[in-house]
């Protein structure tokens, strides 16, 4: 018999945001539904150790309903007077229309607009994905208090706001979809380069890869949700080239482009086809076109500049930011370096205290034969997080070499 | 007018060792070709197959069901996409599939239809979407007919829950054509032949929470007692 705890983690695993999502049509909130999910995974444990079951998902959902009837007795003769079940009656047929739905309506109500979005990240993370407190508070760099109390409030305020465990009307769809593509990118982005400790957290991006691909077969006509999955998988087929050895992440223009993982690259490039064929033309969906033209270029110096300053440019009219600026000079400066220190003369006041204005300031002014050291100074009191420190000073050190060296 | 399938039977290794860029280029060829496909008239469905290392084979033994693992290949090529068209003739048919995006290496299988339906836009609602393809052997082609008239007339009419998306029937290989590229020169050649590998007589849709469900669900049709069903994840295009 192959390892029950390793079969039951797996099973868990996959099934969790469905069964979840059921029993919360149940017993109306999260920590019942919660509380019954896990009853079954533990019975699961005992059970399966002779037998697994041919279909572990149905087994595990009927395990959790069991408990659900279970509390409500208990919950009934202590107090004849709080019915805990929202109907009496479960559904017997799941079609694949109600499985999807119950799915659906959990990442939707971890994800409502009613809670901040550390809480509705945290919420997920737990809820929808089934991490435990540690594991989110590691992966964040906080304590387990911090992260127990944000799972607290956010339960607490879907309470207070009586917010419905319901799929959206269609009208209010497409916000709601975008109020939970955004704690997906913000995971992912917590993942790809963390504000402090080791750069990049390949659980935290793989989860949000994997959530996302779960969205997009819930909204299979949102562009951006397949956007945020092209996204994501550009960002996972780098990942291994993205930091060498010493933890240094390793620039865009230096990474080893023959070790990118090409099945991610099709499942990225697919996803954004997916989008293109749906009308997209969102944030989202741009920001992937802008990583697919990075993706297919085969050298950093081939890459084609002309349409990544076009994307750009379509970007900031319709979500406009410093760093979309700062992006599109870095564009610019690769096609015509004084054009592109002016773009970011524009920016010097608004991103003053970001380090990677002054990195990239740095690396314009380097390649237009100028002195960098006072931008990489800056850059370094700027920067929080280890490897980029650590880059930055190596930078600092090359660039004093350097200089001596013409002295 | 008559229905065809073209099957796009693709070199997997050949697809998986191309360059992010080459890779980009296939797909935007693949989505230029489809609108014009649809714009000129003839389209009535496409879909592609993730690749066939994630699929699954089963088949009954006996008594019991055996599930194979991919990856699978007939003559080192698995079904990677079709392109269900409408045309005059097979010959016309061929012409289509003749401007097919495909690598060198690749082929692009012509065949009848003997009937299908399929509805509109199959890829818009919500779920994983699965292709069975209904897979025969047999030594002859009157044999290979003989399994897939059973199984057409054991499932008839059993395909109908809101999780079937379709599906349609293939006449007999001898009946098609093969686009394939040999030396420098694109070209359409007779056949399929039967010789002894499985050869496709059918292909539906149904939308699945996973490949295991669509496993269990698999195993307890007719299509496996007589033939072998390969299961594939469809990409959403």
């Amino acid at each position: 018999m192959a390892d029950v705890a390793a079969i039951v983690d797996g099973a868990v695993r996959n099934e969790r945001g469905r069964i979840v999502g059921g029993l919360l049509r149940f017993c109306g909130n999260i920590d019942a539904a919660e509380e019954a999910f896990q009853e079954a995974a533990l019975a699961a444990l005992e059970a399966w150790r002779d037998d697994v079951p041919a279909n572990p998902g149905a087994w595990l959902m009927t395990a959790a309903k069991n408990a659900v009837t279970d509390a409500r007795r208990r919950r009934v003769v202590a107090d004849a007077k709080a019915p805990l079940l929202k109907g009496d009656e479960m559904d017997a047929r799941e079609t694949i229309d109600s499985v999807s739905d119950d799915h659906l309506r959990l990442v939707f109500t971890c994800c409502h607009p009613a809670l901040s979005i550390d809480n509705r990240i945290a919420l997920t993370l737990k809820v929808v994905a089934g991490f435990s407190t540690e594991e989110i508070a590691r992966a964040f760099v906080t304590s387990d208090a911090t992260v127990s109390q944000r799972i607290l409030r956010a339960k607490q305020t879907l309470e207070e706001n009586a917010v419905a465990y319901a799929t959206p009307e269609p009208a209010e769809l497409g916000a709601r979809v975008g109020a939970v593509l955004g704690v997906l990118y913000a995971m992912y982005n917590e993942g790809h380069t963390a504000h402090t400790g080791p750069l990049v957290r390949l659980d935290l991006q793989a989860e949000a890869l994997r959530l996302a691909r779960v969205v997009c077969d819930l909204v299979p006509r949102e562009p951006e949700a397949f956007g945020v999955l092209a996204i994501m998988a550009f960002g996972a087929a780098r990942a291994r080239t993205r930091v060498d050895a010493d933890g240094l992440p390793i620039l865009l223009s230096a990474q080893d482009r023959s070790q990118w993982n090409k099945e991610l690259v099709r499942e990225a490039l697919m996803a954004l086809q997916r989008a293109r064929s749906l009308g997209g033309r969102g944030p989202y969906v741009l920001q992937a076109e802008i990583a697919a033209v990075h993706v297919t270029a085969p050298t950093w110096e081939s890459t084609d500049w002309h349409r990544i300053v076009s994307l750009y440019d379509a970007l900031a009219e319709i979500a406009p930011s410093p760093i979309v600026a700062l992006n599109r000079a870095i564009a610019v400066s690769m096609r015509d370096l004084p054009a592109g220190l002016a773009a970011l003369g524009d920016l010097a006041r608004p991103l003053a205290d970001y380090h990677l204005f002054h990195a990239a300031h740095a690396d314009m002014l380097e390649r237009a034969g100028g002195d960098p050291l006072p931008a990489l100074r800056r850059a370094l009191a700027l920067a929080t997080n280890d490897g980029e420190r650590r880059l930055l000073e190596r930078r600092i050190q090359n660039s004093l070499q350097r200089g001596a060296g013409t002295r | 007018m008559a229905d065809y399938l073209l099957m796009t039977l693709e070199d997997e290794d050949a697809h998986a060792s191309q360059s992010p860029k080459a890779i980009a280029d296939l797909i935007a060829e693949r989505a230029a070709y489809v609108e014009e496909l649809r714009r000129g008239g003839p389209l009535r469905d496409a879909g592609r197959l993730r690749p066939s290392k994630d699929g699954k084979r089963i088949r009954r033994v006996g008594d019991r069901v055996e599930v194979r693992e991919g990856p699978f290949a007939e003559e080192g090529k698995a079904l990677g996409g079709y392109h269900w068209v409408e045309a005059p003739s097979v010959d016309d048919a061929a012409a289509l599939a003749l401007r097919g995006p495909a690598l060198a290496s690749d082929a692009i299988d012509v065949r009848p239809l003997m009937k299908g339906s399929v509805p509109v836009d199959k890829e818009a609602k919500p779920g994983k979407i699965f292709a069975f393809a209904v897979l025969g052997r047999s030594a002859n082609e009157e044999g290979w007919v003989n399994v897939m008239d059973r199984i057409d007339a054991e499932t008839r009419g059993q395909l109908a829950g809101e999780e079937f998306l379709g599906g349609l029937r293939l006449d007999p290989p001898k009946t098609g054509k093969r686009v394939a590229t040999r030396g420098e020169r694109r070209a359409i050649f007779d056949g399929p032949f039967l010789e002894s590998k499985e050869v496709i007589g059918g292909l539906f849709f149904a939308r699945m929470a996973g490949i295991d469900e669509a496993v269990r669900w698999a195993a307890d049709t007719p299509f496996v007692a007589h033939g072998t069903l390969e299961i594939r994840e469809l990409w959403r295009t």
